[in-house]
């Protein structure tokens, strides 16, 4: 794992060097000496070729002190990204819960009712939802609700001004921020998590054990509930640790439309203004998390299947 | 052999599956008696009908399948007609069955105590503590070395003839009058399936119980069964006491499966292994009149015209055919 | 196997069915799967054939009369804000995407078949080194190093995007290969064949590989549908394919304010895109249940 790790930090590293010198556009700017900007320059230890950089770099990373952002007015990084987290995981972590309590049941339930027009129906908005492009239906629904009948709002996390307001009506005002957003971002998901329930509870249904149950005179609710949907639901809630990192990186696109200042926007922001540290830090933790992901998914695995655990 | 009263009388069962590609007659019109503490042998090749014959006895068919027809007799009262919830007390109960792949006949998630308890719970009015005594009773009547700590243990934790044993104690523990084995010891390695029906002969020595062995494997029926029922494209062919079958097989079909095994004294005469020709038919396509006639070296004109009946030839012993085989073959059991 | 199957099949019927045809004859009976492929043939055809068919060319700016119109009988989508004609930009746009979502997806497939099977068919530390590789890109956030990667290359256009999206798009389909290689190489044949001296790579090539492909034409299909989401949302984003030639992707740049005044020069690429997508979407699962060897209805 360490070296999958220092191999991811390399290859982002040097990929975000290739953007090239942050301080670059500055020299566009007539009003800004050439002298001051080389001394920027060497203060931030741009002047040294890459991959001193990426050493020492690396070694701050690991010590813990993860910096301070370059252009937005010197703030350390881990202040610009706790704030950004925040929003972030109040959308992401509200869309994961909707679409996986709301998609699994239906998914399963499809499978038990095979050819009915519940599952036909609810088979096609699946493949609506994994079909959509994400940013085309949030304009739509942000042209319907938002522009034309005025009933939520398109843009931001709060009404500006309400900060003072009563913690109720500031938590219901933030609701009404998160409806399209969420309804967006959870909207794939769904799709996915329906088909995914679903064929996995269809291929349980087959296994010799469910006949097994039957044959032992079971009835037929606890041939369901208690050996087929067990088993059916072990690869869903492996892909439910598989899903942990896309919480925190956020939803890049999303974010954009709906002007939420969450981690998919700060992250392409500083990676495009070439702040260095920012985008270092965003990039190396959305990695991170893929990685702590794939193990937590392996780790559910272990506890949800005997068959793995003693291997 | 003195026989006890008819336990099964499965009369005229046809069960048909009906798919996109046109209707499989899967049996068609099967017909045979279990009597109490009896050991039927139901024999055929693969496709014969013999495996969806026992998941009609027990009302396990699935669609597109469905019984169609006859009457399945149990303890007086026919299965066809017995609603969903009849059926379930009674599987389990007092119709065991065990299947043939123990790999994934068992619950990969839950331990085998807990598999087999559940069956006693359902069935019977006891506490989990005396389900648990009785499980690990089970266990130790199987020849499970070490019970208690098996109860504990998971299906994966266990070799296939473990597991086996662990079907049949699942199978058995409500006391059931008959037992279902379908192909049980198919996957077993020669050795373990030796064990294994010596088992299921001990057990049901000790209780009784009569068993539906339903296999492909000539010799097996040699040691296990008293009566006899090949099967063939979905009938029975010839029905008879063990004994008569194996010297006295008026079917070709069943003289062909006699004679194609091989036994010391082929080895002697260095003859080649005489097989039957050709292939079981193909379910869409099946000939008409009798479905062995493409088969059959005595195969007359009036065989590929009508469907010979089951008829009486010898008592107690029924052939389907209109030219039954008249040999006396040696005994190889 | 499916393909000793057929053979009983074969002699019982006298005819050939080659697992390819059992697959076709099966995906018949799943009426969406069919309808999709007719869609998708349609759409295809629209695109390549129907900007030469359009009295407009696709950069045409119409004068300022024109701009901005709703859909008439002239224009049938309407024009956007240089009075160009939104159909045939749209048709001319389809092309665009389409190309990318197909070529992307393919070269994806080479790359990923061809670290796939090497990695296991030989095994080993090559194995070991492949898959590590395959990790690293796994475990990189794919998004912004899109972003950066498609800022960074020189050049505009198409062919940009396309490599783009294939760095960092087969490693689900090495994997795949990967595993289908490790499984089919204990075959038997294939020690026949290395025993009457065949060599590896025709081993590789001409033996094992199309025995594999069943899972890959599945996932590719797919993937076409979400390429050509990817590319719209990158060049949504201004990264992608650059005006004035049009994507269904850069046509929706200006969505944010033409939403307001001009509504269908939104709802014309996104429903083209929606369709074309839930197509591919369709036909995949289908192939998908018709390959499926235990599927049966």
């Amino acid at each position: 794992m360490i070296p999958l790790f220092i191999g991811v930090a390399l290859v982002t590293f040097f990929v975000l060097s290739l953007v090239g010198d942050p301080f670059k556009e500055m020299l566009l700017n007539p009003r800004i000496k050439p002298e001051d900007v080389e001394r920027l320059r060497h203060a931030w230890g741009f002047d040294r070729p890459v991959y001193i950089r990426f050493f020492k770099w690396f070694w701050s990373m690991i010590t813990g002190n993860w910096g301070v952002s370059i252009f937005a007015g010197g703030k350390p990084v881990t202040e610009l990204i706790g704030i950004a987290i925040k929003y972030t995981l109040r959308f992401s972590i509200a869309a994961l819960v909707i679409s996986f309590v709301i998609a699994v049941p239906i998914g399963i339930y499809s499978a038990l009712h095979q050819y009915t027009f519940f599952d036909y129906f609810f088979t096609f908005i699946a493949f609506f939802g994994m079909s959509m492009p994400t940013f085309w239906f949030g304009f739509i629904l942000m042209m319907i609700f938002g522009v034309r009948l005025g009933w939520l709002p398109i843009g931001g996390v709060m009404t500006p001004g309400i900060e003072t307001a009563p913690f109720w009506a500031r938590f219901l005002d933030q609701l009404k921020y998160m409806i399209l957003p969420v309804t967006v971002l959870s909207l794939f998901d769904m799709g996915s998590w329906m088909r995914y329930a679903r064929s996995s509870m269809l291929e349980v249904i087959k296994q010799d054990y469910v006949r097994t149950a039957r044959a032992k005179g079971l009835p037929e609710r606890t041939v369901i509930f208690k050996h087929a949907l067990r088993n059916a639901l072990i690869p869903i809630i492996t892909l439910l640790g598989l899903s942990l990192p896309a919480v925190i990186s956020g939803a890049t696109i999303t974010e954009t439309i709906f002007s939420i200042p969450g981690m998919g926007r700060l992250t392409v922001q500083a990676m495009l203004s070439n702040d260095y540290p920012v985008a270092m830090v965003c990039l190396i933790l959305e990695s991170t998390l893929l990685i702590i992901g794939n193990l937590i998914a392996d780790l559910l695995y272990a506890v949800v299947d005997p068959r793995i655990r003693y291997s | 052999m003195e026989r006890g009263e008819v336990l099964l009388d499965v009369r005229d069962l046809k069960t048909y599956f009906f798919t996109d590609d046109g209707v499989v007659k899967a049996v068609d019109g099967m017909s045979f008696t279990i009597h109490k503490g009896e050991v039927l042998g139901l024999v055929g090749e693969s496709g014969c009908g013999k495996s969806v014959a026992s998941m009609s006895i027990m009302q396990l068919v699935d669609v597109p399948g469905k019984i169609v027809g006859g009457e399945i007799i149990f303890k007086g009262e026919d299965l066809v007609k017995k609603t969903p919830e009849q059926m379930r007390k009674i599987r389990g109960a007092e119709i065991g069955m065990i299947f043939q792949e123990p790999m994934t006949s068992l619950n990969p998630v839950y331990t085998i105590g807990d598999q087999i308890m559940e069956a006693i719970l359902v069935h019977q009015d006891v506490s989990e503590e005396e389900a648990k005594k009785k499980t690990i009773e089970l266990l130790r009547l199987v020849g499970i070395p070490e019970p208690e700590r098996r109860f504990n243990q998971y299906p994966h934790e266990l070799s296939g003839g473990m597991r086996q044993r662990v079907m049949i104690a699942m199978a058995m523990s409500c006391n059931p009058d008959l037992l279902i084995s379908d192909e049980a010891t198919t996957a077993l390695d020669v050795t373990i399936q030796a064990q294994i029906l010596e088992l299921m002969k001990d057990l049901q020595r000790k209780t009784g119980m009569a068993i539906l062995f339903i296999t492909h494997d000539l010799a097996l029926v040699a040691e296990m069964a008293n009566s006899v029922a090949v099967a063939y494209t979905g009938k029975i062919v010839e029905y008879g006491d063990v004994y008569s079958i194996f010297k006295r097989p008026r079917h070709p079909y069943t003289y062909g499966l006699l004679s194609s095994v091989p036994s010391l004294k082929t080895e002697k005469t260095k003859t080649p292994l005489p097989a039957i020709e050709g292939m079981v038919p193909n379910p869409y396509r099946m000939p008409s009149g009798c479905h062995f006639n493409p088969r059959c070296p005595f195969a007359t004109e009036r065989c590929r015209k009508e469907m010979p009946e089951l008829a009486e030839i010898e008592p107690g012993h029924l052939v389907r055919c209109f030219h039954p085989v008249a040999v006396e073959k040696e005994a190889n059991a | 196997m499916a393909v000793e199957a057929t053979k009983v099949e074969e002699v019982l019927t006298g005819r050939v069915e080659t697992y390819w045809y059992l697959v076709g004859k099966r995906l018949k009976k799943h009426k969406l799967a069919m309808i999709s492929l007719v869609v998708l043939i349609f759409i295809i055809l629209a695109c390549v054939i129907g900007p030469y068919l359009s009295p407009y060319h696709v950069a045409a700016l119409g004068s300022t009369e024109e701009v901005m119109q709703p859909p008439s009988l002239k224009h049938p989508l309407g024009t956007d804000e240089l009075g160009r004609d939104v159909l045939t930009r749209l048709l001319y746009g389809g092309r665009i995407s389409l190309l990318v979502g197909f070529s992307s997806v393919f070269s994806a497939l080479v790359i990923g078949i061809i670290v796939g099977a090497y990695a296991g068919y030989y095994g080993g530390i090559l194995d070991t080194l492949l898959m590590r590789f395959t990790d690293i890109m796994f475990s990189i956030p794919v998004m912004p190093l899109l972003i950066v990667l498609s800022a960074v290359i020189p050049g505009s256009g198409v062919w940009k995007i396309v490599l783009v999206i294939a760095i960092f798009g087969w490693m689900t389909d090495a994997r795949i290969i990967r595993g289908m290689f490790l499984s089919l190489r204990e075959n038997e044949y294939v020690e026949a064949a290395r025993a009457i001296g065949v060599s590896n790579n025709r081993i590789i090539w001409r033996h094992i590989l199309p025995n594999s492909l069943a899972p890959i034409i599945v996932s590719a299909t797919l993937n076409v549908g979400g390429n050509i989401i990817y590319e719209a949302a990158l060049s949504f984003l201004g990264f992608g394919v650059m005006p004035p030639t049009p994507s269904w992707g850069n046509m929706l740049q200006n969505a944010e304010y033409a939403m307001a005044i001009a509504p269908w020069l939104v709802w014309s690429p996104g429903i083209a895109m929606f369709i074309t997508v839930l197509a591919f979407n369709y036909l995949g699962d289908g192939l998908r249940d018709a390959m499926d060897p235990r599927l049966y209805r």
